[in-house]
């Protein structure tokens, strides 16, 4: 009894705090070398390269007011070594994210999440993966998960004449092995066509003057203690009322994407993926695509073509579809801390200014060491050899490469 | 004993390891609101300018208390309107909002000093500064009365080639019921062949009496400016008096009135009106109108009126009657808004600026977070349609307000 008065004794200075704050976040550096990325540089006889390291520390301030109550503040710092004036005294320090969550007292089976917060969608990020402000709705259900949220990326009212909001609705159901779910997005927006510079932000890939996107698809995981398989199916469909590139067509597209993992021993894993998005018939009217918002691309982990689980900064293509579309298979063999990833991927097009569609295949050899407790060191060396739609288009089947090197610490 | 010295030790260590106690306050807010764009050709041409927007802004305050002498604040804001610019990922919004140093001397123990970056507002209403400046204050302790001395520089001549400093003298006296409040604060401002250099002083008091279940009070300002002779500016003069009762009718009811009153007045010789340097003003209550409590700043051009006096490019005062009424979680706003002016030359006019109707709610979702919601309706009045003053073409039409924020203090 002593020894609980004692305990309870201690724990007042803790207790005089009415907020409690806790922190987590990462701080990692990172160095590359790699074959600059834009397409009619990779594969040239004497492409240019580029050497650069960075350094970034995220930091999220959790305040946990009462049981019904918090927020939270996350701020990011980035910055590239030798950018501007030794680095020093920039003013960099940007606010990632800013949200309430609350559950009202009247609603005790509602989780309201209110700011800027991030939001990635169920389709391995091929959608939207990126931080906003909006309104997330999470209902608590004993049976199955839910969310339903609206983003607002642009508001007319204050945003140049520039309107654009997406609705989210999630569902998803969790068995003993077994995971379905079900997601429907909708996006639309309004651009005012004097700002049409701003079109081209990678934001929007193809950004007509109205529009209204829809994405509607299910996922799936199935795991047992060796194996895992799952996948995704998504559906999209887009209207124009304008366009300022093709004519106004609306355009319709999927992505259809199946993974199987197998442990083979304790140290020793395999991955397999396949992906699928079609592209477009250039000779038709048949405008058949993927097309995405603020996709983050590295379901297949290939380093150099895709967006990069060591160096993003080396990327090729950061989306699954566009118009070209895509196949693409991939490896990932992992044993201990080292890892081999390969892969190969074709386009989907037909028509277009040449017959052959392979884009290139893919070599990567990694590792990810742990250094010390919790600081991990990963490093890879990618090469990618260019297919013969690179040497038709561009004229060049030279190999690229890319050497890339993380320590990130995360807390 | 060897088990107390052993508790007071396992209590003491917590507060051992930090040599500097630091704590945390502020408060985190998300707003949103439907209104008609507020600016002057909007309201008086036709008000089709509708916005819809909302906001987010977090205060936070770290205090590092040192020793009983000496502490420190830095308070950072973030703020951000939703939808303004690529998603509002990764902007640079992180805006220092304090960042001072209260300390006293061991040789002037009776002396407290704050300085650095601090907030300060006046006593009339916050009519003249309510915002935050680099400078410093001094508050000594005396029995007989509350004082403090400022000094704060808003501009530099020697950074921005402009001088801009203002100093405050604020005493306060206690009795009871009764506060009686008195300041002086002077305003000089200069830029080197810029013609319109002023020394502006403000001068004037205030009271406050709380009974059980009323309380009244008010205040009278005087403000005076004199320009460089070089100049040939007018004279200028003003000042702003304002009343309120409130009364609680019940356990649940309260009423409250404000009456506010600054002139308006112009002629080769001289010009009458009051004017603020930085205020943040509504002892009114008013949400369209004035810096409404439930959303301050809209975007687009700003509150209609963040002033006791001038704003329409003339000299010109207001006189403004306002009734608050609160029941429970609910309150009623009602005010008449009519415009001072007499110029030298000018025809008679109405001025009747407008009436405002306000309905608006607080509640608690859950322990501490605050709901608010307004509706606000303002309706023109006859000096939004003189021809004199807008042309031909004026056409009022009532504007409207809906507004809500979800705050949590900390």
């Amino acid at each position: 009894m002593k020894r609980v008065v004692l305990i309870v004794l201690l724990m007042i200075p803790l207790a005089l705090s009415a907020a409690e704050f806790s922190w987590d976040g990462m701080f990692r550096t990172r160095t590359g070398d790699y074959t600059e990325y834009h397409w009619y540089n990779v594969g040239a006889e004497n492409p240019d390269t580029q050497t650069l390291s960075d350094y970034r520390m995220r930091l999220f301030t959790h305040i946990g007011f009462s049981d019904s109550l918090s927020a939270v503040w996350g701020i990011e710092v980035d910055g590239t070594w030798g950018d501007v004036d030794q680095n020093r005294d920039e003013i960099n320090v940007k606010t990632k994210h800013l949200y309430m969550d609350f559950t009202p007292d009247f609603a005790d089976m509602l989780s309201i999440r209110i700011g800027l917060q991030p939001y990635k969608d169920p389709f391995g990020s091929a959608i939207f993966d990126e931080d906003a402000v909006g309104l997330f709705l999470l209902p608590k259900f004993e049976s199955f998960n839910l969310k339903a949220g609206w983003l607002q990326f642009h508001n007319q009212d204050i945003s140049e004449d520039r309107d654009d909001n997406l609705f989210v609705l999630e569902g998803s159901k969790d068995f003993e092995s077994f995971t379905l779910g079900a997601a429907f997005l909708y996006d639309m927006g309004y651009m005012d066509p004097n700002i049409l510079p701003r079109a081209m932000h990678e934001m929007i890939m193809f950004f007509p003057f109205e529009f209204d996107n829809m994405w509607i698809g299910f996922f799936g995981k199935y795991h047992t203690d060796n194996l895992e398989a799952g996948g995704h199916f998504v559906y999209n469909s887009s209207k124009y009322a304008e366009n300022f590139m093709i004519t106004a067509e609306d355009t319709t597209g999927f992505f259809a994407y199946l993974y199987g993992k197998y442990n083979l021993s304790e140290k020793m894993n395999v991955k397999l993926h396949f992906g699928y998005t079609p592209g477009m018939d250039y000779a038709s009217d048949d405008y058949t695509y993927f097309t995405a918002i603020k996709p983050q691309a590295n379901l297949y982990g290939l380093e150099y073509f895709f967006y990069g689980p060591v160096f993003d900064k080396a990327t090729m293509l950061n989306t699954y579809g566009d118009f070209f579309g895509q196949t693409v298979l991939a490896l990932n063999i992992n044993y201990s801390f080292l890892y081999l990833n390969a892969g190969m991927i074709k386009g989907n097009f037909d028509n277009y200014m040449t017959d052959e569609k392979e884009f290139g295949k893919e070599i990567d050899l990694g590792f990810n060491y742990p250094v010390t407790d919790g600081l991990t060191l990963s490093g890879v060396y990618a090469l990618f050899m260019p297919g013969q739609f690179m040497e038709d288009f561009y004229g060049y089947k030279e190999t690229a490469h890319e050497m890339a090197f993380k320590l990130e610490y995360k807390f | 004993m060897k088990k107390a010295l052993i508790v007071i030790m396992l209590l003491i260590i917590p507060v051992m390891v930090f040599a500097v106690d630091l704590s945390y306050s502020g408060m985190f807010r998300t707003r949103g609101s439907q209104l008609t764009d507020p600016y002057l050709d909007n309201l008086i041409y036709g008000g089709e300018d509708v916005i819809s927007w909302s906001d987010y802004q977090l205060q936070l305050f770290t205090t590092a208390a040192i020793n009983d002498n000496l502490s420190m604040v830095w308070g950072i804001e973030v703020n951000g309107i939703w939808g303004d610019e690529d998603q509002n990922r990764d902007e640079i919004t992180v805006m220092t909002k304090h960042l001072y140093m209260d300390f006293t001397p061991d040789m002037l123990d009776w002396m407290h000093i704050r300085l650095g970056l601090q907030p300060y507002h006046d006593i009339f209403a916050s009519s003249i500064f309510d915002e935050d400046a680099v400078g410093i204050s001094l508050v000594p302790e005396w029995d007989a009365a509350d004082v403090s001395f400022g000094y704060y520089v808003f501009h530099d001549e020697e950074l921005t080639s402009e001088s801009n400093r203002f100093w405050t003298l604020d005493i306060a006296k206690n009795m009871d019921a009764l506060t009686l409040k008195a300041a002086a604060l002077m305003n000089k401002f200069y830029i080197p062949g810029g013609g319109h250099n002023y020394s502006r002083l403000y001068i004037g008091a205030a009271a406050d009496y709380t009974m059980d279940k009323m309380s009244f009070g008010g205040h009278f300002v005087y403000s005076t400016t004199s320009f460089e002779e070089d100049d040939f500016n007018p004279d200028m003069s003003g000042y702003f008096a304002y009343l309120y009762g409130k009364m609680d009718v019940t356990e649940k009811l309260n009423v409250k009135l404000n009456f506010g009153y600054t002139p308006g007045a112009a002629d080769m010789d001289s010009v009458t009106m009051f004017e603020g340097i930085a205020p943040y003003f509504n002892p009114y209550g008013l949400e369209y109108l004035f810096v409404g409590p439930v959303v301050d700043f809209p975007v687009g051009q700003g509150a209609i009126l963040n002033t006791a006096g001038s704003y329409m490019g003339f000299p010109n005062g207001l006189m403004v009657l306002a009734a608050n009424i609160n029941y429970g979680m609910f309150y009623m706003n009602a005010g008449l808004v009519n415009a001072v002016i007499d110029m030298e030359g000018a025809p008679d006019f109405d001025k009747n600026i407008g009436t405002e109707l306000d309905f608006g709610m607080k509640t608690q979702l859950t322990d501490g977070l605050d709901f608010c919601a307004v509706y606000a309706l303002f309706m023109p009045g006859s000096f939004m349609e003189d021809e004199f003053m807008w042309g031909m073409g004026a056409d009022p039409k009532t504007a409207h307000e809906l507004s809500m924020k979800l705050q949590y203090n900390f």
